[in-house]
């Protein structure tokens, strides 16, 4: 079929043989794709994440306290250093606090470090909660298995020049809470952050075309994804504002961008009982997650 | 009023004005031990007078019992109220408040009503005294 297509393209004089072609350089291995499908699968209740603990949602305590446990083990057995982050901190308002405990949660975190000496970070990370009442596949283990994609292709890259961290923030459905409490410690802390890479919903492409959107207001980060994107041939959009756990990177002036599924083209079961595992679009999972892998190899130079 | 009562209030009323304390301190204190200082000021304020009255100057006053009384009372209404609206507004309130609503926090909101209605109560008392 691709073989009559390249030959109708040639002879019509159309290029799409090339988009393809250059969307397929793409590909990611099946390791990678299998691991992904087993992340999605765990953390939306397809399987089970402990045993006989089938997932309905990621929200109460308890439930995000599992998916600690199981992230963090999955970062540990791909060779990262685990630095989860433990935080309490205020709600959204001051009557709240008189009568509420603090927002408490973790953000699960891990480091690869630079094979050079370095003390520049790059950050990526996906939040893990979900909506209540929604298996949260899309939104957004996909998230969560696009950055562990890219954790097990960076553990394989031989010189890496800066460090990376990996972050799963917890609370991002109540406001970013955790990763609000994560950019207050990176700052406390005086981390040399190069640039924030936030990854949220990635598993819905129904027009097949594997476009997605970029939010930021860092020209030379947008440069560098464009780039790669036109080099794929991959469609996107460049939006502005901050609507994830980017919004609280960029309120502190760190270099941030968040990569979500084309506008126009994003799952309609977005926080609903419908955000199931079956759903999701592996290989356009797959293909984005080479699109930033290929960025951060490009940052690296 | 019933003399049992006043002559337990003769001899445990300090404690129990005590134990209404610990409550909202407490609350105050968690916020203080993340650095948030801004709750343990409030209330602070709001049982300052009691404070002032029981345990620095050690005098009974109806005018204070009755002010904590309505104090305790509105904490356990608006806590119910709380509770009511987020059932009305279901998805739209934060996980992280949702699941605080346990059976801990109806213990509390109706330890605080029954403490409140106590010092209404016992306000009387403080008169006679």
């Amino acid at each position: 079929m691709k073989t009559l297509i390249i030959v109708l393209s040639c002879a019509f004089g159309i290029g799409l043989p090339m988009s393809i072609d250059a969307q397929d350089a793409l590909t990611i291995d099946g390791e990678v794709k299998r691991m992904q499908r087993e992340v999605v699968a765990r953390l939306s209740g397809e399987s089970a994440i402990e045993e006989d603990v089938f997932l309905q949602q990621r929200a109460s305590t308890s439930e995000r306290e599992m998916v600690t446990d199981y992230l963090t083990r999955c970062l540990v057995s791909m060779g990262w250093n685990s630095s989860n982050h433990n935080y309490k901190i205020r709600n959204a308002n001051l009557f709240l606090d008189l009568f509420f405990n603090p927002s408490k949660g973790v953000n699960i975190s891990a480091v690869l470090p630079s094979t050079i000496d370095s003390d520049e970070y790059i950050i990526f990370g996906a939040h893990y909660d979900s909506e209540r009442g929604s298996p949260g596949a899309i939104d957004n283990a996909t998230g969560v298995a696009l950055c562990l994609g890219l954790v097990h292709k960076l553990s394989e890259l031989a010189v890496r020049e800066k460090n990376f961290i990996v972050v799963f923030f917890d609370q991002e459905e109540d406001d970013e809470v955790g990763s609000g409490a994560y950019v207050q410690w990176l700052t406390k802390e005086k981390i040399n952050v190069h640039s924030a890479h936030i990854l949220d919903m990635m598993g819905w492409d129904e027009n097949r075309n594997r476009a997605v959107a970029f939010q930021s207001k860092d020209e030379f980060l947008i440069g560098v994804y464009g780039d790669l994107a036109d080099r794929y041939n991959i469609p996107y959009q460049v939006i502005g504002g901050g609507s994830s756990d980017n919004r609280r990177f960029e309120a502190v002036g760190f270099a941030t961008i968040a990569t979500f599924e084309e506008i126009g083209d994003s799952t309609p079961y977005i926080h609903q009982p419908g955000d199931t595992f079956d759903t999701v679009d592996f290989e356009y999972l797959a293909s984005t997650t080479q699109l930033v892998f290929e960025v951060f190899k490009k940052l690296l130079l | 009023m019933n003399e049992s009562l006043e002559n337990r209030w003769i001899q445990h009323g300090r404690i129990f004005i005590a134990l209404t304390l610990i409550l909202p301190l407490f609350q105050g204190v968690k916020y203080a031990l993340i650095g948030w200082f801004y709750p343990l000021l409030i209330i602070t304020i709001i049982t300052f007078p009691i404070m002032y009255y029981y345990f620095i100057r050690k005098v009974q006053s109806s005018k204070v019992l009755k002010y904590w009384g309505w104090m305790n009372l509105a904490y356990g209404v608006i806590g119910i109220g709380l509770f009511g609206l987020s059932e009305l507004a279901g998805g739209g309130v934060p996980s992280s408040i949702h699941y605080q609503f346990t059976v801990w926090y109806v213990l509390k909101i109706a330890a605080v009503i029954v403490c409140g209605s106590l010092l209404l109560k016992v306000r009387k008392i403080s008169i006679l005294i």
